[in-house]
């Protein structure tokens, strides 16, 4: 925990973190560029559509991004002070579960069908805590119970548990080692609505009850205005707009977060059309030099197309990409809500 | 498994109670061929374990000039060899050694096949290479022929004999084991692991290899199977058990040379063999059904 102190309370900290994936020869610029900080007890809400990087970006805080292909081209990872991408494989399983824990989308494939959940549950405390099997059993039970399963269904197979009770066993191995940083991939997008909004409530008071700093991966802005602090809008393999809920929310500026707001229906005006952002994501292999949105951008100048963006910050905590903003007047359609 | 609990607190979903096992077996169950096969094989398990117990040593081997290539009568029920021992209780005393053989041999190829399929399959890239490689030639080479080499370079015994055919059948082991676990290390809950640091050797053999048993398993019986022909191939071209003891594939080397007058000395022998074989194939398949029932539809 060297470090901490003149960092204060982050947890996270990555800078400049590029990801690239090579396959015959193209290379797929997954993340460019990604700086971002984590306070502790903080929910960071990772929001983009598919194929923006969020994952990767997941995966590259464990270094677990598959190599072959992917590789991290650049940039530091810091957990606790110290940098994920320069540890060995013995340093990094001693983090992997312990410090960081990860919750992935699918509980129906995230859990091994042949062990029992109470076995799986154990396997992680018996790595990283306790060498005693009786002790490490009650501990996993324990945990079950805290995600409301019965200990009685402890000794079942993943397979006679329902949907959102196998992804409350995903956070249960999760928590199980009290990690300071949990990473939840989109760990309700496979739910219903009522699981989700069980399982959300869930993570949340267990967030309050172990201190734990998470990044919240998710394309569904209603779960983010629900879970989240903070939120970092993803495109393209960049962060385009980051900012406490409030800031992005209320005080959006980045045309594409704008988009994605436009493009969800509104419960007040049911007639108002959808505006959805015209146009696809760029082809992640053949990145545009400038804005990698201005091709679907309605306020996209000659310059964005063509020159690199810089990070506007508007107050201590709010960043856009947009470098329209460095003109004065500049201001988007959407809204301001107070 | 069947202890009941009542409906589960939170979801109020209804949940089998029913372990993996369990639905297993209810599917082998309705396959007709494959409880034939099963029944076959508990009771030529039960002889082979049992046999000392009730057969009479003195009938097996005893030797009875005056007995010798009668017809199969009465007294005799499959009839006597050329020197007078019963080819009944041959038949049967020989099924603990041909079933040994059959065990041996593919708990050798599995034990040494299985380890080197899986760690292949898991690390990929030039380990993965280098070793399908080697498979590769190694299985050029046909299987009776290297068994017949290994025979010859280590000596003619029971148990050399187990390990030329074991050996042999190798790089099926490793083909079947890479297959199985290329498909299973893609699977999430093997990066759900590995996110909470766990060391590869861990993860492949207590994570990834339990996924995979299926089809080894099939595997397993059906090569069973084999390994009981190439066993009594062997012993037929003279390279198997040494005669006195009895074997199918030795019994039915005794009884070529007197095939045109006195065919039912090879016939009990080969028939064992083949009910043996048909035994364990009809069970390997039903396995194969069973444990994997997208198969069939």
């Amino acid at each position: 925990m060297n470090g901490t102190k003149q960092q204060n309370d982050i947890v996270l900290s990555i800078k400049d973190l590029t990801v690239h994936y090579e396959v015959d020869g193209e290379v797929v610029e997954a993340v460019n560029n990604l700086s971002l900080d984590l306070r502790e007890g903080k929910v960071l809400g990772l929001v983009g559509e598919t194929g923006a990087g969020k994952t990767t970006t997941a995966l590259s805080i464990l270094n677990l991004i598959p190599f072959p292909p992917g590789k991290i081209k650049s940039g530091e990872i810091l957990l606790n002070g110290k940098n994920i991408l320069a540890m060995n494989i013995a340093e990094l399983e001693r983090v992997r579960g312990k410090d960081v824990a990860m919750i992935f989308q699918d509980p129906m494939t995230s859990l091994n069908p042949v062990l029992t959940v109470v076995d799986q549950v154990m396997e992680s405390i018996l790595i990283h805590e306790t060498s005693s099997k009786v002790e490490a059993r009650e501990r996993a039970i324990q945990m079950l119970e805290t995600v409301g399963i019965a200990a009685e269904r402890a000794d079942e197979y993943p397979h006679q548990f329902s949907g959102g009770m196998k992804q409350r066993v995903v956070i249960a191995i999760a928590l199980a080692c009290n990690s300071r940083l949990l990473l939840a991939d989109e760990p309700t997008t496979a739910l219903d609505v009522t699981i989700q909004a069980q399982v959300l409530d869930l993570m949340l008071k267990l967030k309050e009850q172990f201190n734990t700093s998470m990044i919240f991966i998710t394309h569904d802005l209603g779960v983010v205005a629900q879970v989240c602090d903070e939120v970092a809008v993803m495109y393209a393999g960049r962060i385009v707009e980051r900012g406490t809920l409030e800031d992005v929310f209320n005080h959006t500026k980045h045309p594409y977060t704008e988009g994605l707001f436009n493009s969800l229906p509104s419960i007040e005006d049911r007639t108002a059309r959808l505006r959805p952002i015209p146009g696809l994501m760029p082809d992640p292999t053949q990145l545009p030099l400038g804005c990698t949105f201005a091709p679907r951008c309605s306020y996209a100048t000659e310059a964005c197309i063509n020159t690199r963006q810089t990070e506007i910050g508007f107050s201590e905590s709010h960043f856009a990409l947009c470098s329209r903003y460095a003109e004065k007047n500049f201001v988007i359609d959407r809204k301001e809500i107070d | 498994m069947t202890k009941t609990v009542g409906a589960s607190i939170d979801t109020g979903t209804f949940t089998k109670k029913k372990s993996q096992w369990v639905e297993v077996w209810g599917r082998f169950k309705k396959n007709k061929g494959a409880m034939i096969g099963l029944f076959v094989l508990i009771i030529l398990i039960g002889i082979a374990l049992t046999e000392g117990l009730w057969i009479p040593e003195e009938k097996v081997s005893t030797i009875v000039v005056a007995d010798r290539l009668q017809h199969p009568s009465r007294a005799h029920w499959f009839g006597t060899d050329e020197m007078g021992r019963d080819i009944f209780w041959r038949t049967l005393y020989a099924t603990r050694f041909s079933l040994t053989i059959g065990f041996v041999a593919v708990v050798v190829s599995a034990v040494i096949g299985i380890p080197i399929g899986a760690v292949a399959g898991y690390v990929g890239g030039k380990v993965e290479s280098i070793v399908m490689r080697l498979t590769d030639i190694f299985s050029a080479i046909p299987t009776i022929l290297m068994a017949i080499a290994i025979v010859s370079l280590l000596g003619r015994t029971t148990f050399n004999l187990m390990l030329a055919v074991g050996i042999s059948s190798v790089p099926l082991f490793i083909r079947v084991t890479r297959a199985s676990v290329l498909t299973v290390k893609n699977e999430e809950y093997i990066e759900a692991v590995k996110a909470l640091g766990k060391s590869d050797l861990y993860i492949v053999f207590r994570h990834v290899l339990p996924n995979c048993l299926s089809p080894i398993i099939v595997q397993v019986t059906l090569r069973i199977a084999s390994a009981i022909i190439s066993s009594s191939s062997l012993s037929f071209l003279g390279l198997g058990i040494k005669p006195p003891t009895p074997e199918w594939g030795a019994l039915l080397t005794a009884g070529k040379e007197y095939i045109m007058g006195y065919s039912y000395m090879c016939l009990y022998p080969g028939l064992a063999i083949m009910i043996t074989v048909l035994a364990f194939n009809l069970v390997g398949d039903g396995l194969r059904d069973s444990l994997d029932p997208k198969l069939k539809h």
